[in-house]
């Protein structure tokens, strides 16, 4: 489309004036009418347009006089221009709106008893507004309902031809991108088709739709063309409560509305919707209120009916083990008398902590408060150990800031991004979004460092490049884009400024580097890392992303420092609207760190042995804290488990049995702990094998917070009351502290959101971004010099062709391992059970179709199907992390960084042959892993699993 | 005054003989015993009910002409639940499913009126876009258990049909309907679905204890609390006063 948006900063041309209703309006020319005219606060109805996508100016309903034109103009495709005069209200325009829906109206079903749309549907908006009570010229459309999507149905009776869902696909999410006949390359998953007669909305190539079901086109249809397959027939809008929320998936924290009815979650709708299409275009680059699949469709766990819903203890009789459903008095009776006994005979430090990232600010943070102050241990850890632990430490001691750098709308103003080690539609969507804006509107350059191809580096615009790198060679091209600044003095002269000593030492350090040897080891041409970091570096706004790929790895923490340095020397830390971020997966990491669930951390990111935050906390809690510079991260947490240093230990909504491979030995470690307290929503593996469980609640249960990687608070709200007895965990951990003769005083969220704030000054206000800029002295002046070298180290050259590698990753339907338990996300994508392999690797193993792959490591084998992935590159294969059939996992030996304790278990080297003879789908073992075991370690059996 | 008895002693002694009062207060009772009697005698007798009375509701199925059983004319729109003034009509609403004729057909598949709320204002009648709802003559439905007074949709269907004949000709005075009408103007026509839904993948072991155990997707799982008893108890088949007087008197 031709016209631009207002917000385009490429649009450079002086504002020109024109007259509207009288009023003299300045605006800049060649912008659409229509935004002028809403944006001065008047709303005219408009059905075909939205501000997240380009006006397409179908629907006929926007008129407005314009002086010089004889009929009433279309606004939204309506240039502006210089002199312009328009006049938006006469009973002319109304008469001839008012004709515009009747002719929409009379190709329309009068369906409304039966439509679910019926109460939130334009089209009845319009024809109340216009007073329309008679029709003439009625014809109806004879189609059947397009039912072949799994998760929207498109009733094409009920079309109105508006292109909404068209658009949006198309401009918004960018996905499915294909050449047409005419060589133009074209995105969106929708088009017009004239089928039966009529004009049609189908999937392109009139398939079955199957794309990532992110409900846009769902929120964004006027009429009821478009439904929602799960929530079919089953409400009416005006019978349900809608509570606002945050969704609790990713670290994206997107607001969603929960709409219940009877105490049942029935669906879920986005801010952005056909009903608030009058927001401000710029606002989009803030996000343009859109969800995805997970937060859209992935709320039916919540109503499972397998959620436990009392606590349970462990009985034991004749060997064999029982949960027995106690009241909660007997079960924190028996808790607190065992936690008692062990903390008096062998102290705090025998009592350990895990806590997902999935609980709110508010839950974190009374449980650091229950373990330090109540319970006397440091040892505790949270989920935002697996990888994000490893940006946060490196931030930390390089720039002082413990958390991302940019907000959406730098994002998407950002001139270079660099994303790496990330399938960001995958885990972030959102983000993504952001990304595929900056791309299609803003023009920005985007360098994709995956070894995949992924959605987003398969969108071919001329500012999109794609890094192909071999498999885990993310940290070989950081070293090599840092070389490549220096060695050809493109880095960023002010940033390096003020420290001529750490210029000095990295100048140093990179000179043994060889880019020759980069090039190779990650297949990167040295003319495009150059071009790369000339990109990086030059652009007014530098954005870097990074995550788990990259993050989460033996060496992370060396891999992050290596990033800020490559921030450093481009200017990411340095220019407005650049930096650094690191996207954590689960939706409270930020959280989690903020609210100190970590040894090395107190609540408001300061360090556990700072003295000054010490005494504040001890007196606020009116309890010592446990000695500095002790306490257990999570892999070490197991270790002490295993060796009997830690005889207690409580889990919350954790599940590490399923989650690390079997190499890691957690289920030694869970076993000999004397007593294992789990808090969980479903009965996980780790849950089986608790004394204790007690039953938690889910984010619509709840009131509080969520702090997304950037740092924006996302408020939780309570949809639905508790189910049975289950409780919020913060309610759990202050009635135990309780019982330990440490109150809490907390009546409710509200108490703690207070004590929180009054300890971490100015965290729940809008105004967060004191601390966001980076304070590179301290470090560039200090330990830099020293410790530089040792990070840039050539690659070693390997003659020998490296094995095929096997990644466990997300992909966009699932999230962690509680998403499987909802049936919708599991209909869009089930476990299939099969291997994902690149067409090449195929191939080379001379797989048939009827064949099955058999995948080995040094801890196991396992045989199973195969799929085609045309994204992979040759010696890379996929598998989901989410589900546990077949246990992939076990086949990878985790690798665990040497000074964060970060464990690294989503890749591994595998070996891949051919198996004819079909076996059963089970696991057996090739030989047993180098342990002291005689017995063959037999892999867990595939449970009814959650995270 | 003239004429008292006081000044006429003998008028007063005959009036007082002949009980003179008594048979002037008589004079309009016995002038009443020879004129017809007005009182319904009830429950041999009863009323004759007017077309546009609101008695019972009941719902209403297309049939056939010969008054044979066709489909439910219910479409689970809400509507009725919506327009009541008292909130006593409950209505969850279902797709037909797959493997029926006709696959997208909204229905009820629970319909609740709680009739010991209702006002019979006849707002529900008047919202149904079907004509599905018409209230009957009926009156006579009093229990002892009030657990019986919440018509479930079995018990709707039953009033429905029994009573059709004035269900219809309660539409007709409502001008709802057109008399002799047989089909209704106002049905619903639900497009027919494609294909039925199909994953590009299949599951693995679809039947195996390794998959998670799936919940419906619908609000109809056994899951949901069901608010109202499913069956209640047959209230129009009780022993009305009459049978009771009937029965008595065979005994006796």
């Amino acid at each position: 489309m031709a016209i631009k948006p207002v917000t385009n900063p490429e649009l450079d041309v002086e504002p020109v004036e024109l007259i509207i209703d009288g009023e003299t309006v300045h605006a800049k020319p060649g912008i659409s009418l229509y935004d002028v005219i809403s944006k001065r606060g008047k709303k005219i109805a408009a059905m075909c347009y939205h501000y997240t996508f380009d006006p397409f100016g179908s629907c006929g309903v926007c008129l407005v006089t314009v002086e010089g034109k004889k009929a009433p103009v279309r606004s939204c495709t309506a240039k502006v221009q210089a002199g312009m005069v328009v006049t938006t209200e006469t009973p002319d325009l109304f008469e001839a709106r008012k004709k515009a829906v009747s002719k929409h109206l009379s190709t329309h079903p009068l369906d409304c008893p039966v439509c679910d749309a019926d109460g939130r549907c334009e089209l009845q908006d319009m024809a109340f507004r216009h007073e329309i009570t008679n029709l003439i010229d009625v014809k109806r459309k004879v189609i059947p309902e397009d039912t072949r999507g799994l998760a929207l149905d498109f009733n094409m009776e009920r079309c109105i031809v508006c292109g909404e869902c068209i658009n949006i696909c198309e401009d918004v999410q960018m996905i499915n991108p294909l050449k047409n006949e005419k060589g133009k390359f074209k995105t969106g998953a929708l088009q017009f088709l004239k089928k039966d007669g009529a004009q049609q909305v189908v999937a392109k190539g009139d398939i079955p739709l199957y794309c990532e079901f992110c409900g846009d086109c769902l929120a964004v249809c006027p009429v009821g063309a478009i439904t929602n397959k799960f929530a079919k027939y089953v409400y009416k809008p005006w019978q349900l409560k809608t509570t606002t929320t945050t969704c609790a998936y990713c670290a994206d924290g997107c607001e969603i509305f929960l709409d219940t009815k009877d105490e049942k979650i029935v669906r879920i709708r986005s801010a952005l919707s056909w009903k608030n299409k009058w927001g401000d275009r710029e606002t989009t680059a803030q996000g343009h209120g859109g969800i995805c699949a997970r937060g859209r469709f992935g709320f039916h766990y919540v109503d499972h009916t397998s959620r436990l819903k009392q606590p349970l203890v462990r009985r034991s009789s004749q060997g064999t083990h029982t949960h027995v459903p106690t009241p909660w008095i007997d079960a924190i009776d028996e808790t607190i008398e065992k936690l008692q006994a062990i903390k008096s005979k062998h102290g705090g430090q025998a009592i350990a902590g895990l806590i997902t990232s999935h609980c709110t600010n508010e839950d974190l943070y009374v449980f650091q408060r229950l373990m330090r102050g109540a319970l006397g241990t440091n040892n505790i850890d949270s989920s935002a150990r697996y990888g994000y632990m490893n940006f946060v430490r490196a931030m930390r001691d390089a720039t002082g800031l413990s958390h991302s750098m940019n907000s959406f709308e730098e994002i998407t103003k950002a001139k270079a991004i660099l994303l790496i080690g990330s399938n960001i539609t995958e885990t972030h969507p959102i983000t993504g979004l952001r990304i595929k804006e900056a791309i299609r509107v803003y023009k920005s350059n985007v360098i994709i460092a995956n070894p995949r191809t992924t959605p987003l580096a398969k969108l071919e615009f001329d500012n999109v490049h794609h890094l192909q790198l071999r498999p885990e060679t993310e940290r070989w091209l950081v070293i090599g884009l840092v070389k490549a600044l220096i060695e050809h003095d493109i880095f960023d002269k002010t940033a390096t400024d003020g420290y001529p000593k750490a210029l000095e030492a990295i100048k140093a350090a990179l000179e043994k580097i060889d880019l020759e040897a980069i090039a190779v080891k990650t297949n990167i041409a040295v003319d495009t890392i150059v071009d790369t970091a000339t990109i990086l570096a030059q652009s007014p706004r530098t954005v870097i992303l990074c995550a788990e790929d990259i993050s989460m790895r033996a060496g992370g923490y060396t891999n992050m420092l290596n990033l800020i340095d490559l921030a450093w020397l481009t200017g990411a830390l340095r220019k407005p609207g650049s930096g650094i971020n690191c996207l954590p997966e689960e939706a409270n990491e930020q959280g989690a760190i903020d609210m100190g669930v970590a040894p090395e951390l107190l609540p408001g990111q300061v360090s556990f042995s700072d003295a000054e935050a010490r005494t504040r906390f001890a007196t606020a809690w009116k309890s010592e804290l446990p000695p500095a510079n002790a306490g257990a991260h999570l892999m070490d947490i197991f270790d002490q488990c295993r060796t009997g240093q830690i005889k207690a230990l409580y889990i919350v909504g954790e599940n590490p049995l399923a989650t690390l491979p079997s190499s890691s030995k957690v289920r030694e470690a869970l076993e000999n702990v004397e007593f294992l307290i789990c808090q969980e929503l479903f009965m996980t593996e780790t849950a089986e094998l608790a004394h204790v469980v007690f039953p938690a609640c889910s984010y619509a249960e709840k009131v509080g917070s969520m702090t997304n990687f950037w740092g924006r608070i996302g408020p939780l709200d309570e949809a639905l009351q508790p189910k049975e007895d289950s409780r919020p965990d913060w309610e759990i951990f202050a009635v135990i502290a309780h019982s330990l003769g440490h109150p809490m005083g907390y009546e409710g969220p509200q108490d703690i959101l207070h004590d929180i704030g009054s300890l971490i000054p100015g965290y729940f206000s809008k105004e967060r971004k004191e601390k966001t800029t980076p304070s590179l002295l301290p470090y560039l002046q200090n330990e830099y010099t020293s410790t530089v070298s040792a990070r840039y180290q050539n690659p070693q050259k390997s003659l020998a062709k490296t094995s095929p590698i096997l990644m466990l990753g997300q992909i966009i339907y699932h999230s962690g391992k509680i998403s499987p338990r909802s049936s919708a996300l599991l209909t869009m994508y089930p476990n299939h059970g099969s291997l994902y392999l690149s067409q090449d690797d195929i191939t080379s193993l001379g797989l048939s179709e009827t064949d099955r792959v058999k995948i080995s490591s040094d801890t196991g084998c396992i045989e199973m199907p195969f799929r085609v992935d045309d994204s992979l590159p040759s010696g890379l294969t996929f598998f989901p992390e989410h589900f546990s059939d077949p246990l992939l996992k076990d086949l990878i030996v985790c690798a665990t960084d040497t000074i964060t304790g970060v464990p690294s278990f989503k890749t591994g080297h595998v070996m891949l042959e051919k198996q004819s003879e079909p076996q059963q789908a089970t696991i057996h073992e090739m030989h047993a892993p180098k342990s002291d075991s005689p017995t063959p370690e037999i892999p867990e059996a595939p449970h009814k699993d959650a995270r | 005054m003239k004429n008292s008895t006081r000044e006429r002693p003998v008028k007063k002694f005959f009036d007082a003989v002949l009980f003179r009062e008594i048979w002037t207060a008589m004079k309009v009772p016995f002038k009443h015993m020879f004129a017809r009697t007005v009182t319904f005698q009830y429950p041999r007798e009863k009323r004759i009910i007017p077309d546009a009375h609101r008695g019972a509701l009941g719902l209403l199925r297309y049939d056939k002409g010969e008054g044979k059983i066709g489909e439910e004319r219910c479409v689970g729109c809400d509507l009725c639940e919506a327009a009541c003034p008292s909130h006593c009509i409950k209505v969850v609403s279902e797709a037909a499913g797959p493997n029926t004729p006709n696959p997208l057909l909204r229905h009820a598949t629970e319909f609740y009126i709680d009739i010991s709320k209702c006002v019979f204002c006849g707002y529900c009648v008047e919202a149904c876009p079907v004509n599905a709802l018409a209230m009957t003559k009926e009156y006579e439905y009093s229990t002892t258990n009030k657990r019986a007074l919440i018509f479930n949709k079995k018990k709707l269907y039953e009033i429905g049909e029994r009573f059709l004949e004035d269900s219809k000709k309660y539409l007709v005075s409502h001008n709802q309907e057109v008399d002799n009408e047989m089909w209704g103007r106002y049905r619903y026509r639900f497009p027919s679905p494609t294909v039925e839904a199909q994953s590009p993948y299949q599951t693995l072991t679809p039947q195996s204890e390794n998959a998670p155990a799936t919940t419906d997707t619908t609000l109809n799982s056994e899951s949901h609390p069901k608010t109202l008893s499913t069956d209640s108890p047959d209230v129009l088949s009780q022993p009305t006063l009459e049978s009771i007087a009937t029965s008595q008197e065979s005994k006796a």
